[in-house]
């Protein structure tokens, strides 16, 4: 590989990044793990909040 | 911040999304009760075009209930999650790396480090990938440091 290349495919890696978490973020498919993970979340608390202190 | 380490069931979760042509798994990680956030990981092969092959990358993001993101590319901006926590979590990026890689079969991957000058307990993780690399037959190369950046390429 071209070192000049390498460098600049290096150097523009967190864009690249950027670029991906934000179109994971919009996809189908990570809309639904959020939900199921703020429905964990809540019961998590509802289990907390019934748990009597020693 | 309250960290939970609570790891969706794995058999379910480890299965790549192909989506808009990205190929990826994304996992629910844990929340924080006291703030309201939740935590995903996702791992990602992707094709950046050009000489590089498929490019794999991984981070992690908080979302709270009104909807606003934080995501952490970095160990360093983790640091609120334990350290038993963060290797039951690189434990998933290393499963997802190898679901992903016996799913999509790519030829030649790149990996690059998120920051530059990475101390050596920072490295762990990426060593961690590279074994799962070798574990599937792939060879490793190192690639020369780009401003202290560390990135790898695995060929087979």
């Amino acid at each position: 590989m071209k070192h000049e290349i390498h460098a600049e495919f290096v150097r523009t890696a967190k864009d690249r990044n950027a670029v991906r978490a934000q179109t994971v973020r919009d996809t189908p498919r990570a809309k639904q793990v959020r939900e199921k993970a703020f429905e964990a979340l809540e019961v998590y608390k509802s289990q907390r909040s019934k748990r009597v202190p020693a | 911040m309250t960290f939970i380490l609570e790891i969706e069931d794995l058999r379910s979760a480890l299965v790549p999304a192909i989506d808009k042509s990205m190929r990826f798994i994304q996992v629910q990680i844990g929340f924080d009760p006291d703030e309201n956030k939740i935590f995903t990981l996702t791992v990602q092969l992707d094709v950046p075009g050009g000489l590089f092959g498929d490019e794999l990358s991984f981070w992690v993001e908080a979302e709270d209930a009104d909807g606003k993101i934080e995501t952490y590319w970095d160990g360093l901006e983790t640091r609120f999650i334990s350290r038993f926590y963060r290797s039951q979590i690189l434990a998933v990026i290393a499963n997802s790396t190898e679901v992903l890689l016996n799913e999509f079969e790519p030829k030649s991957v790149i990996m690059v480090a998120s920051s530059a000058n990475l101390p050596i307990r920072a490295t762990a993780k990426y060593l961690k990938i590279i074994e799962v690399f070798k574990k599937l037959g792939y060879d490793n190369q190192e690639l020369g440091r780009v401003a202290g950046v560390q990135s790898w390429r695995f060929d087979r």
